[in-house]
């Protein structure tokens, strides 16, 4: 556990960065610290690992002041993933994630190994060992500089705005993995973003700073989004506190309607007599390829001849937020439920989520 | 103009010019070693300089201004003081070379430090490298290129300049420079300057050999790409 005691940090120049801080970070959990630039959320982070010492105060890890501690062999215990992935150029991606690994004397067979373990956890081809930094796609690195940190298995991980400087679509992919690995490894992360999406989709807890270094609010994601602080936090959480909310649950207790569905091999004349609406399209391995409606199926041939609207598949671990956007998107307003295989298992409705959305409501809204 | 390159070309033509205790040959090892030497003495003073500067961020206003004052200060001045305390031996030459060479070695080391990724060395610490082993684990290999740069800049100088050995009777290439003004000789100042610019470029083509084997494998991969 690490925890703060009334801790200060000013800078040379007069500014404080972190003010009177007391704050304790549970162990095995992810904990997010979030606010706009300049209010001392990376001071603070970096602070653990005494990449910054504090000014006054007490930072302790696992009950011990970190001050006691020799600076290196700290920061040898605590994972350290920064944005630009921080990888060193001039060393290939296996050196780079071994360098924890050699700096604690560990043999070459081990370290060997190791390097290959992570690769496998963090989702890259073990060939890219021998690759250099530069020739890897941003996502790429920033998932070397995951396994790099996580190579002496370390209790900690600080992530100081990991995903800051990759495209959306692989932050999403990147935020995703993330969470898997934590459900693995169960490790204490203190995570660093301004992005309070990002906040409430990693955090197990979310702590909340103003600038001048004032922390507002420490709590988990709901108490957050259905009890703000004040109006600050309610400010920094959005227009769209409520929908926010149903990305924290998700649609495992919504129940499953059966749909018919026709396989795009169907001859078109066949597929109209299916049904005389939209009917759900889906490959002939039973992955949902979208709807149809009968009155615009071409003259003849196949049902993968016409143009469907997409639908994706949602599965049980997709959020509420994730289902009503399907259900709008959906011509027939439903959403379309798959298994873990992604084959289509049925439908849901708006009703259905709504019911789901207002008894996790009655659970988290306590007064 | 001509008829001056005509001479210069029998000047090196004349088989005699080559060997004994004042040929070419000789004059070539006096030079290679009043360089060399200077070189070597001043990248072991200057490197350590540079490195520390960079290291610490502490002196980066001295480093850069280093190269100008190196620039402005009057080599033969220096010969002369070195000689009223000294005497008549090597000591001026190379003491002029040495602070001649040093900071033009030491900026360069700087900047090759100071080009190091503010990211690659805030993650060097905060994996818990200690300040040695960022030093010369990271920042050393990733400054080889500007480091080297520098080097090859001074000797480039060093080797002009260690000309002046001949200013106070002693050998190298700077022999038939002054020999040859002394005699009215143009051709065989000619030829001293010829010598002593393809030993410069010689010894410049040497070390970007060395620059290139001592750059990381990574490292100049990297620049190719963003070259292109």
């Amino acid at each position: 556990m690490i925890s703060f005691e009334a801790v200060n940090k000013k800078f040379a120049d007069g500014t404080t960065a972190v003010r009177e801080l007391d704050m304790e970070i549970p162990e095995g959990q992810l904990t997010v610290l979030v606010g706009s630039s300049g209010c001392g959320k990376t001071t603070t982070l970096r602070m653990i690992n005494r990449m910054i010492d504090a000014t006054s105060g007490k930072v302790r890890v696992d009950g011990r002041d970190v001050r006691d501690v020799n600076a290196s062999t700290l920061r040898r215990n605590i994972g350290y993933v920064i944005q630009q992935s921080g990888l060193f150029p001039h060393r290939t991606i296996g050196d780079n994630i071994a360098t924890v690994p050699r700096l604690l004397g560990w043999d070459r067979k081990r370290v060997r190994d190791r390097v290959v373990e992570l690769l496998d956890t963090v989702g890259l081809a073990r060939d890219l060992a021998g690759k250099y930094p530069h020739q890897l796609s941003g996502g790429q690195q920033q998932r070397v500089g995951v396994a790099r940190a996580l190579a002496a298995d370390p209790p900690i991980l600080l992530m100081d705005e990991p995903f800051g400087a990759v495209d959306p679509v692989v932050r999403t992919l990147l935020q995703d993995e993330l969470l898997r690995l934590q459900d693995e490894l169960h490790k204490t992360i203190v995570f660093v973003t301004h992005d309070i999406d990002e906040a409430v989709k990693l955090g197990d807890r979310i702590a909340i700073f103003k600038t001048g270094g004032h922390l507002v609010q420490f709590s988990t994601p709901a108490e957050l989004l259905t009890h703000p602080a004040d109006d600050f936090v309610a400010d920094f959480l959005g227009a769209e506190r409520g929908l926010k909310l149903l990305s924290l649950t998700s649609l495992a207790d919504v129940p499953i309607e059966p749909v018919t569905t026709v396989t795009e091999s169907t001859s078109v004349a066949e597929a109209r007599r299916a049904g005389d609406g939209w009917i759900l399209a889906v490959t002939d391995n039973g992955r949902p390829r979208g709807w149809v409606h009968v009155d615009h199926l071409p003259a003849d041939g196949v049902l993968a001849d016409a143009e469907p609207i997409v639908a994706a598949g949602l599965t049980a671990n997709a959020s509420l937020l994730a289902a009503l956007d399907a259900t709008v998107s959906s011509p027939v307003g439903l959403a379309v439920r798959v298994d873990e295989d992604g084959c289509v298992a049925g439908v849901s409705s708006p009703q259905q989520i709504n019911e789901r959305a207002a008894r996790f409501r009655a659970e988290v809204l306590v007064p | 103009m001509g008829e001056l390159i005509a001479e210069v070309l029998r000047w090196f033509a004349d088989g005699t010019r080559w060997s004994g205790p004042e040929g070419v040959v000789q004059r070539l090892f006096e030079h290679l070693q009043y360089s060399l030497l200077s070189t070597v003495v001043a990248v072991l003073i200057a490197l350590p300089i540079g490195l520390l500067i960079g290291h610490t961020g502490k002196g980066a206003f001295f480093a850069i201004n280093l190269a100008s004052f190196g620039r402005a200060l009057p080599t033969v001045g220096v010969v002369i003081l070195v000689f009223l305390v000294s005497g008549l031996n090597l000591w001026p030459v190379y003491v002029a070379l040495v602070v001649l060479a040093i900071p033009v070695i030491v900026t360069n080391t700087y900047a090759g430090m100071a080009a190091v990724d503010h990211d690659v060395r805030d993650a060097a610490r905060g994996t818990g490298l200690n300040g040695w082993q960022v030093l010369f684990q990271i920042e050393l290999p990733l400054a080889v290129p500007l480091i080297m740069n520098g080097v090859r800049l001074a000797v480039v100088q060093v080797v002009a300049t260690a000309t002046i050995a001949a200013y106070i009777s002693f050998g190298g290439f700077g022999r038939y420079v002054f020999d040859g003004f002394a005699q009215n000789d143009l051709a065989q100042v000619f030829g001293g300057a010829v010598l002593i610019a393809v030993l410069a470029i010689a010894l410049d083509l040497a070390l970007s050999g060395l620059q290139r084997a001592l750059t990381p494998r990574g490292l100049a991969l990297q620049r190719r790409r963003s070259n292109r």
